[in-house]
């Protein structure tokens, strides 16, 4: 005589098993039906429930022929030092060509003509014809070759540039 | 006085992440500038060339996706 008491062993068993970026839930029901001299066990599915983190990309290489037009000044800091400053702007030709692509992005509108402006400080160290120069070329992208519809696309780029120099006087 | 001059900007990356979730990478692989500068007596200078500018732009978004499957045991 199987009793109330026995009569659901391991009723409910379940477990959540949380990994990074994933959830898994598993239950197992395991009933013995009272009143039967045979026992029998019924085994409920075992449900899996995943949360996937989904991470789409597309890649472009984007080549821009530019034009640059700075105006600066210049200031004697040493005997053959210079610190120059320079504000400018870049109009350039812009190339753009898709290296990889995702169906479940959209694809951006591609400008051809672009503009940027800049700021420049540089020092230079001239010893008579020849110098070389570090400068930080900062500039924000005005008219950027690649945009993503209803997305912000503003670019500011801090770039270190390391020059040579010839003096013709 | 005029000084010529020649510039490399090494690689550099930089992103930005916007609030749906998009965000975009960019690297610039590399710059290159020839410019030629002229300078008054007053230490004003004025500055063209030519430069090539080249970058990686990488667009991504990340979302969930939950599944659900079963099976009998």
């Amino acid at each position: 005589m199987v009793s109330q008491k026995d009569s659901i062993q391991n009723g409910y068993d379940s477990k959540v098993i949380k990994t990074t970026g994933t959830t898994v839930f598993e239950s197992t029901n395991n009933i013995w039906i009272p009143g039967e001299s045979i026992s029998t066990t019924v085994t409920f599915p075992k449900y899996i429930v995943s949360t996937q983190i989904i991470s789409a990309h597309q890649i472009y290489n984007v080549t821009s022929f530019g034009l640059p037009v700075y105006v600066g000044y210049s200031y004697k800091v040493g005997n053959h030092l210079y610190f120059e400053e320079s504000i400018g702007a870049i109009f350039s030709y812009q190339q753009a060509k898709q290296k990889s692509s995702n169906f479940s992005l959209p694809d951006p509108t591609i400008r051809t003509m672009g503009v940027k402006i800049a700021i420049r400080p540089q020092i230079r160290y001239q010893f008579n014809c020849f110098g070389v120069s570090l400068s930080s070329n900062m500039g924000y992208d005005l008219l950027p070759a690649l945009n993503w519809n209803g997305i912000t696309r503003s670019r500011y780029y801090p770039y270190i540039r390391v020059g040579v120099h010839f003096m013709l006087k | 006085m005029l000084l010529l001059s020649a510039g490399f900007d090494p690689s550099f990356s930089f992103s930005k992440i916007n609030k749906d979730s998009t965000s975009i990478l960019e690297k610039n692989n590399y710059s290159l500038n020839a410019e030629v500068s002229y300078f008054t007596k007053n230490k004003i200078q004025f500055s063209t060339g030519l430069e090539l500018d080249v970058l990686t732009s990488d667009f991504s978004k990340n979302g969930f996706s939950k599944r659900q499957h079963s099976k009998w045991l």
